[in-house]
């Protein structure tokens, strides 16, 4: 077997969710079955599980100040947490070499929230808004960027669910192309009213917590947080990002294509550019969205592909659906989950959909294999499958 | 870091005062639907394909905004804050940043590869590195279509307007030899001291788009013009437009 040449070591991760800041609390919480998704109160207009982040987060510095909203909060925070491994990446390959490509859905659509609201009723706008400033998905590049000092290029992408997966194949492209010598890359969401009212006009929010392939399963969950992680061209790390494949459904704007056609070009994508046979995988880390018609074009892909013996992972059933952040945090769930040897309980109550019947996992077991696909799905059609390894 | 132009279209909201363009890619029901942006990318991708010079394989496609769908976004939000509460599923739908990529991957059944760049007045610059990233990759060639719609003036200071505009550009990869020789070409660079050539100020109604660059850009190449461009207010990044090699 010759695996891909593409691979670039991931040399930092950290994750922001509903479970905490930090490694430490993810594995906490994964290996005791412990979700972060809770229900909402009794004043909120949708019934239903939602994942907050409870974890303080900073302000940004007073040169950064117009930029604040929760998101670059965020950035700020998980930033803060591989701030010594980017200094290192930074004398090592030098600030102009080293990229920031994150995705977003939502960026600082809470805060417009808030101001039209303010407007609405006849009031004046917050005194820190600034549409031109916060609106917009710059703020989290904008800040990652100016806290880093990294001068490479740098974009945010936002394709909906699938955004901050997106991010790895422009890392590992202009890496390839030798344009850059390391990234960050992941994505950061936060939640708001809009989303949530908008996922519920279009019937996907579950009243109970998410069932991702569950025969009952009624809909999505929606979290918040995000995720970075360095990659950069050699490097000691115990896990590489291996290949991405890409697709487009060209099929519906929120429907995935029937029997998840779309989702079957990625994964094979994926694999044909890692060099990979589908029996190489250990393991997939799902989008499983817990929606009946993303959790069956995905199960339907993944059975294409893959044996009805591949263990399937599901994590929304922990932290909600992130949105565009859930491919960056997921594909660091995935690389914790090959470094340290271990795979987490999907949380799913019933039984499996026998419609797509997924090998998924039912309790925290150990983990051997040496590579795993993260899936990515997003509306418009959007689909990207990751390979990640870990190292030899 | 250099690319060959094959095809060039723009479009300016003053062009069609208060409607949305024609943007004939869309079917009628999906156009009646959509905002002014993804008619406007739709119909600066008409333009492009109609200019375009030489024939390529299938080509990856690039979008590109810096606020993306402002106008479905806050007619939403109004909704969703109004006493019902309650927000039309079809609105919702296309209010996606990606609307566009989606809308037109769907209309030209296009399941090849596609993404959504949202970079401030950084979004010009970031498409073109990614349309660089994609040709590097191996597609023959890369549609970048990019553009913002004008926001709501409530909501901006004066200072800070500007008029919906959209440009796509049809990119392949530079060859010395065979037809794309005379093609026109861009290239990417930090080298202030290589400036090419002055560029014509944009109309004031631009000066404040994020995305401005890519209109003045469009402009050169269209009049087969040289000349070299900032992209964005942040780093370095220069753009040289520059003739083709015949």
């Amino acid at each position: 077997m010759h695996v891909s040449q593409e691979a670039y070591p991931i040399t930092a991760s950290s994750i922001l969710s509903p479970l905490g800041c930090g490694v430490e609390s993810h594995r906490h919480h994964f290996r005791n079955g412990i979700t972060g998704l809770q229900p909402t109160d009794s004043g909120s207009p949708v019934s239903t599980f939602l994942g907050v982040v409870e974890t303080p987060l900073p302000d940004l510095p007073p040169s950064l100040t117009r930029h604040q909203t929760r998101a670059t909060r965020m950035a700020a925070l998980l930033f803060e947490e591989i701030r010594p491994q980017v200094k290192a990446a930074l004398d090592r390959w030098g600030p102009s070499r080293i990229g920031v490509f994150l995705g977003s859905c939502n960026a600082g659509t809470a805060g417009t929230e808030n101001a039209l609201q303010c407007h609405l009723g006849g009031k004046p706008f917050p005194a820190n808004f600034d549409f031109h400033n916060q609106h917009h998905f710059y703020g989290i590049l904008h800040v990652v960027r100016s806290l880093s000092g990294c001068t490479g290029p740098g974009s945010v992408i936002s394709t909906a669910c699938s955004s901050s997966a997106k991010v790895f194949a422009t890392a590992q492209r202009l890496l390839n192309a030798n344009v850059i010598d390391a990234a960050i890359v992941g994505g950061i969401d936060t939640l708001c009213f809009l989303t949530l009212n908008g996922f519920n006009g279009l019937g996907l929010i579950a009243k109970q917590m998410c069932q991702p392939f569950g025969q009952d399963r009624d809909g999505l969950n929606l979290g918040e947080g995000g995720a970075l992680m360095l990659l950069e061209r050699s490097g000691e790390a115990a896990t590489s990002l291996i290949a991405v494949g890409e697709s487009s459904d060209a099929h519906h704007m929120t429907s995935p294509s029937p029997g998840g056609a779309g989702a079957i070009a990625a994964i094979k994508a994926a694999l044909l550019r890692a060099n990979l046979r589908a029996d190489d995988i250990g393991f997939i880390q799902a989008h499983g969205t817990s929606t009946r018609s993303n959790d069956a074009a995905e199960g339907a892909a993944i059975l294409d592909v893959f044996s009805t013996q591949t263990t399937v992972v599901a994590t929304k059933s922990y932290t909600g659906h992130l949105l565009g952040a859930c491919g960056g945090i997921e594909a660091a769930f995935t690389s914790l989950s090959l470094e340290e040897g271990w795979l987490p309980d999907s949380l799913l109550k019933g039984e499996v959909d026998p419609k797509a019947p997924v090998h998924l996992t039912r309790h925290f077991q150990d983990f051997s294999g040496t590579y795993a696909v993260s899936n990515s799905f997003g509306f418009g059609g959007s689909n990207i499958s990751l390979v990640l390894g870990r190292s030899k | 870091m250099e690319m060959a132009i094959a095809g060039v279209g723009k479009w300016l909201g003053s062009e069609n005062p208060g409607t949305k363009p024609p943007a004939q890619l869309l079917p009628s029901r999906v156009r009646a639907r959509v905002s002014i942006l993804t008619c406007a990318l739709a119909e600066a991708l008409q333009r492009a394909v109609d200019f375009q010079k030489i024939t390529t394989e299938p080509s990856a496609t690039v979008f590109a905004s810096a606020f993306g769908e402002t106008g479905p976004l806050l007619s939403l939000l109004e909704q969703a804050l109004s006493p019902e509460g309650e927000v039309s599923p079809l609105m919702f739908m296309y209010s996606v940043h990606n609307n566009a990529s989606g809308c037109l991957s769907i209309a030209r059944g296009d399941q090849g590869f596609t993404t959504s760049i949202a970079a401030g007045e950084e979004t010009f610059l970031s498409a073109l590195f990614e349309c660089y990233g994609l040709l590097k990759d191996g597609w023959d060639s890369v549609t970048l279509i990019l553009g913002d719609e004008a926001p709501p003036h409530f909501f901006v200071p004066a200072e800070q307007r500007f008029e919906s505009m959209a440009v796509a550009l049809h990119l392949v990869n530079c060859s010395p030899s065979g037809p794309r020789r005379a093609l026109p070409r861009i290239r990417l660079h930090t080298r202030p001291e290589e400036n090419c050539g002055k560029v014509p100020a944009p109309p004031n109604s631009l000066v404040n788009h994020p995305c401005v660059s890519a209109y003045q850009t469009a402009c050169l190449l269209e009049a087969s013009q040289s000349g070299t461009l900032r992209l964005a207010a942040w780093g370095p990044w220069l753009i040289d437009v520059l003739p083709p090699l015949d």
